[in-house]
């Protein structure tokens, strides 16, 4: 009786509080959300179960917990917290892009560069809530809309705030067809949404698109250096794509690779989100202002794209400035649909394409100048 | 509102001058990507009689590719001869991957020339078939 007694003291049902069962719902929410809406399923299935697992009550002390030294799941932490896992996630990503698109149309780059305003305004409004400078560029950073690269900044900065992060930074780029649609609308008069983009753009060889990586690794890192270690695998992903001499290793990069780390990174960033770090006010700030980084981010695209209509005679549609976020390819999706409901015939999927892989390589260098300013 | 806090910790400085880094540095290599065509031509042009060759060589690619669209209902004939295993109704991506194995000559302008053409037609759920079954 004693020994039952003392078993049942050590299971998780005694070990359980309310924190943690809230914890448990919400994870399995998160895995409703991906399996049974099909949102966003290929980060929030692993980070739901990861947050199901991690939120499970057990003894401290015995190397089980996630930030229990000599714990499995702490190894495979190691991949978050030292930034591997994303830069193993843009070596696929790289692999997988085609810049055809943003080749032929390079002004279409600066409306990629103009959606990253979303970023610093984040960083001002997070520094004004009283989050630390360290904090709040964690938090600024998901106005990138890029979840790899919101973990690489927060495991570099603020570590303890992974977890809110990485879900807020998922989560709206799950969001992105509610979040971005009506502030496309409230920013555009029908008369801009109606716009049609040339389809005569040239046809771009394949040395250009061999040399584009190249010149881009070179030209972004020297800006910024502490974004090599997600751009420098990012562009020699593409390189091996592009260059058609290692299809191999391009399609293992593409595809085993970057769903690996995928699997590990969302598992162990939901399995690092704790109740105490989780359930607090600072995660429903970081939440709020996550929203209103993807919304600053998807506004400043399109009133730039609107003031580059004032100098240009071939005008852009400043929806493309929405797909300036490094939301790939969902925002640029978004925008083609709110377009194609205007007007049927007006295809803008390729142009807004061309704006995603600019916020791409954007958001990168945003988090290396973030990084290199707060570091220590 | 919290303006001294941001002051406090020189956000401000931080927000511009990585605005403008970030604007520079795309805006940079835009305009490095938008003349990197025209230097290669001038690399080809030194090179002119193999410039002139590549030309030649594109231009058969092009007459190809206007040559295999010339008769869209032979060509969707054809196609679904490559894609019956495929059944009624199928992604447009699957039939690119299909076309793409079977060699098919410029397989994105063949569906799009077959969804202009009215031989590929939605048929819900993001589903595309045949209009007409050869």
């Amino acid at each position: 009786m004693e020994m039952a007694l003392g078993f049942f003291q050590n299971t998780g049902f005694a070990l359980a509080d309310w924190r943690y069962i809230v914890m448990i719902c919400v994870g399995i929410l998160f895995c409703y959300l991906s399996a049974g809406k099909n949102y966003e399923p290929l980060l929030l299935l692993p980070i739901g179960f990861g947050i199901v697992v991690g939120n499970l009550p057990f003894f401290k002390g015995f190397g089980l917990g996630i930030y229990e030294a000599n714990s499995v799941l702490h190894y495979l932490y190691f991949g978050v917290t030292s930034g591997v896992y994303p830069s193993i996630v843009f070596l696929g990503l790289g692999a997988m892009t085609d810049f055809s698109s943003m080749l032929a149309r390079p002004k279409l780059m600066l409306l990629g560069a103009a959606a990253q305003m979303g970023i610093y305004f984040t960083l001002l409004s997070a520094m004004a809530l009283g989050f630390t400078p360290n904090e709040a560029a964690s938090v600024a950073i998901i106005g990138g809309a890029d979840g790899p690269t919101s973990i690489f900044l927060t495991a570099k900065l603020a570590p303890h705030l992974i977890g809110p992060v990485a879900i807020a930074a998922y989560s709206y780029m799950a969001l992105i067809p509610i979040i971005q649609p009506p502030v496309m609308r409230l920013l555009t008069t029908k008369k801009e949404r109606l716009i049609r983009m040339p389809d005569n753009e040239r046809h771009v060889s394949r040395k250009e698109l061999v040399i584009f990586p190249l010149v881009g690794v070179v030209l972004c890192c020297l800006l910024a250096p502490a974004s090599i270690p997600l751009l420098g695998p990012f562009f020699l992903g593409n390189f091996m794509k592009v260059s058609g001499v290692v299809d191999r290793l391009a399609k293992t990069a593409s595809s085993a690779v970057i769903d690996t780390a995928t699997i590990f990174l969302g598992f162990t960033v939901g399995a690092s989100t704790q109740a105490d770090v989780f359930l607090t006010p600072t995660s429903l700030k970081i939440f709020l202002l996550g929203a209103v980084a993807f919304s600053i981010a998807t506004g400043s695209g399109i009133i730039f794209a609107k003031v580059m209509n004032l100098f240009l005679k071939e005008k852009i549609n400043p929806l493309l400035g929405a797909a300036g976020v490094s939301a790939v390819p969902g925002s640029a999706r978004e925008v083609h649909m709110v377009a194609q409901k205007e007007d049927s015939g007006n295809y803008l999927l390729m142009h807004a394409m061309a704006c995603n892989a600019s916020g791409v390589i954007g958001s990168a260098i945003c988090a290396g100048i973030l990084w290199s300013f707060l570091m220590k | 509102m919290g303006f001294h806090l941001i002051t406090a910790n020189n956000g401000w400085a931080m927000a511009l001058t990585g605005a403008i880094i970030v604007m520079l540095g795309l805006s940079s290599l835009a305009l490095i990507i938008s003349q990197l065509h025209r230097v290669l031509l001038l690399f080809e042009a030194k090179k002119s009689p193999r410039a002139n060759e590549t030309a030649q060589d594109d231009a058969p690619a092009v007459s190809i590719a206007l040559d295999w669209l010339a008769d869209p209902d032979s060509v969707a004939r054809l196609c679904q001869v490559f894609t019956t295993h495929l059944g009624g109704a199928f992604k447009l991506t699957t039939l690119y991957k299909e076309l793409e194995r079977m060699d098919c000559p410029h397989p994105h302008l063949t569906i799009r020339a077959l969804r202009e053409n009215g031989q590929l037609l939605p048929s819900g759920e993001g589903l595309f078939g045949w209009q007409v079954t050869y």
